[in-house]
């Protein structure tokens, strides 16, 4: 007898009592952004930037292109300080901690704030090497056995690991464009980030490549907190908890995804997501 | 003149009488350029390939040189030695610059690095020569030796090396040092583990084609290595060395037919190292194109 899934097996009514403890919503603020203001020089592009990211939640970011969504989400995990001339008023809270408190640690940050690329960027080394690049730069799991390990957990949580596991001394980039923006997110994932960031991932992609990540999205929520800047409305729709609207530089309107899209509390809002201008 | 735009298509009978002529005249011209030029040089290769080969035989690679006849084996050794011993001084050191001027390009010392190596660049090889000549046969006292000599061909062969080494280092893409940076890696770790391994084949490239620059001179190591009949004892200093360019300068002056054909010979072997160190390099950088992603 094999207990299951047959329907006898199942119970005939969900034991649900009639006030289900609902379970805790994960309300948490993980990230937590004051009057933000972002200048590339003396060019403003981020004016007054308040929001909140939830733990475990998607956290998407939608808005006309050149709007400040990247520019925000680099803020993120300080790779904005790599760009000569760019400069961050405000406070930008992680954890509680402003990652922008004076000595504090960008290298630990960037452990704890992991980021995907709009255009998938593996090194031109095998699958296995990628993988364990954030090991060996943050000198983690250094006893023999462990980077195997790791190696498979980071390939299965990104979904890669059938199509990987027997070419993991192979060059990454001989792997499809979907499998290599999987593959940055197993690097990703490696070093056990807390917050994963992630840069319009599928824009590049053909749709069921597009879908894999989608998926791989949602299951990543349950381990992780995401922030997703994307284009495509739909998915936003289809993947995020809470939406954030920038315009010009402003966060328009934070709501959650369903109520944005089916009942936006501003104009702008509603004049984007029909498609009226942007 | 006229108000209307030529079309666009125009036909090539359309073209005025002027600009035909003046097209004419500038093919005309580039194809004589490149005739002459085509002329020159594959007369040069033929004749220094049809009387080095007659003057090849295997003595020449397992003799030392006698007056001016006899073998060559000194030379060759000669020419290797002093080329490995400046790339020996010259890749350490030009790397070097070259990975400070690609990452740290807008750090202070930077320009006047690039300066340096422009400037050294244009300096004419005897000058170095006598420079060394100068500072470390005269004042130092080495006297013509294989250390005065590589010195030399190493300060010949710095500025290119560092160069070509920035410039390998720099087309290193700055996705994949984000990339590194967004997962924790500091300076040290996107150079060494990021751009170096991946310009390595175009670093390696560049020190080719300075080996291969370092076996053609003859200027700096005149004042410098001198010449020697007979095979190296290994002293760095103190003891002149003999080498290929030496042959070909000095043995085509001599009245006699010996002489001369020692300096075919030491010609055809140059411009064969040349030739292979040339390959070598296209497929280093073969390899490097095939390493590099979208680059
Ligand atoms: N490195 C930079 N240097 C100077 N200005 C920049 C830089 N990166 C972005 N900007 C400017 O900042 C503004 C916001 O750009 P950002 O890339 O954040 O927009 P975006 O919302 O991500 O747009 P897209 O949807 O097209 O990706 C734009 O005006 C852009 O020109
Ligand atoms: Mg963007």
């Amino acid at each position: 007898m094999t207990p299951g899934n047959t329907i006898l097996n199942r119970p005939l009514a969900a034991p649900k009592p009639a006030a289900a403890p609902a379970p805790a919503p994960a309300t948490r603020v993980v990230i937590e952004a004051r009057n933000v203001d972002f200048f590339y020089h003396a060019h403003q592009v981020l004016f007054g930037v308040s929001l909140e990211v939830r733990q475990n939640e998607i956290l998407a970011l939608i808005g006309p292109s050149g709007c400040g969504k990247s520019t925000f989400l680099r803020s993120l995990n300080r790779m904005n300080d790599l760009i000569a001339g760019a400069r961050l008023r405000g406070s930008l809270r992680i954890d509680g901690e402003d990652i922008y408190a004076p000595g504090s640690d960008v290298i630990a940050l960037r452990r704890r704030v992991g980021m995907v690329f709009q255009r998938s960027n593996p090194f031109p080394f095998s699958i296995e090497e990628n993988v364990t690049f954030g090991l060996r730069a943050n000198r983690l799991a250094r006893r023999p056995g462990e980077r195997v390990a790791v190696v498979e957990r980071s390939l299965r949580a990104a979904g890669l690991w059938e199509e990987g596991k027997d070419r993991l001394k192979k060059p990454a980039l001989a792997l499809s464009g979907g499998q290599q923006q999987r593959l940055c997110i197993a690097r990703a994932l490696a070093i056990e980030p807390e917050i994963l960031l992630m840069d319009e991932p599928a824009s590049a992609l053909d749709p069921i490549a597009t879908a894999r990540i989608e998926e791989l999205a949602l299951e990543l929520k349950q381990r992780y907190t995401l922030v997703i800047v994307t284009h495509n409305l739909q998915q936003a729709a289809r993947i995020s908890d809470r939406t954030s609207f920038f315009l010009m530089g402003r966060v328009i309107e934070t709501a959650p995804t369903q109520q944005m899209f089916t009942h936006p509390a501003v104009q702008e809002t509603e004049d984007y997501i029909t498609g009226r201008f942007g | 003149m006229t108000a209307s735009a030529p079309p666009l298509n125009r036909k090539p009978q359309g073209l005025s009488l002027r600009r035909r002529l003046t097209d004419l005249l500038g093919w005309t011209a580039c194809t004589v350029a490149f005739l002459v030029l085509a002329a020159a040089m594959t007369s040069i290769l033929v004749g220094v390939a049809r009387r080095g080969m007659g003057a090849m035989h295997w003595g020449l690679l397992t003799e030392i040189t006698q007056g001016t006849g006899g073998g060559l084996l000194n030379a060759i050794e000669g020419t290797l030695v002093l080329a490995f011993g400046g790339l020996l001084l010259a890749v350490p050191l030009g790397v070097a610059c070259g990975i400070y001027l690609a990452e740290f390009g807008q750090g202070k010392g930077a320009p006047t690095v690039r300066f340096l190596a422009d400037v050294m660049v244009g300096l004419p090889s005897i000058v170095v020569g006598y420079f060394v000549y100068i500072l470390a046969v005269e004042d130092l006292g080495w006297n013509f030796s294989v250390a005065a000599g590589s010195i030399a061909l190493a300060i010949i062969s710095l500025p290119y090396i560092c160069r070509s080494s920035e410039l390998a280092i720099r087309q290193v893409p700055q996705d994949l040092r984000n990339a590194a940076r967004a997962l924790g890696a500091g300076d040290n770790r996107v150079i060494f583990s990021i751009a170096l391994p991946l310009a390595l084949p175009a670093i390696f490239t560049g020190i080719l084609l300075a080996l291969a620059i370092s076996v053609g001179e003859t200027a700096p190591l005149l004042y410098t290595a001198g010449w020697s009949n007979y095979l190296w004892t290994g002293h760095l200093v103190r003891e002149p060395i003999g080498y290929l360019t030496y042959a070909i300068w000095a043995f085509i002056t001599e009245p006699f037919t010996e002489a001369h054909a020692l300096a075919y010979a030491a010609a055809l072997l140059v411009t064969l190292f040349v030739l292979i160190i040339s390959v070598a390099s296209r497929l280093a950088l073969a390899a490097s194109r095939r390493r590099l992603p979208h680059a």
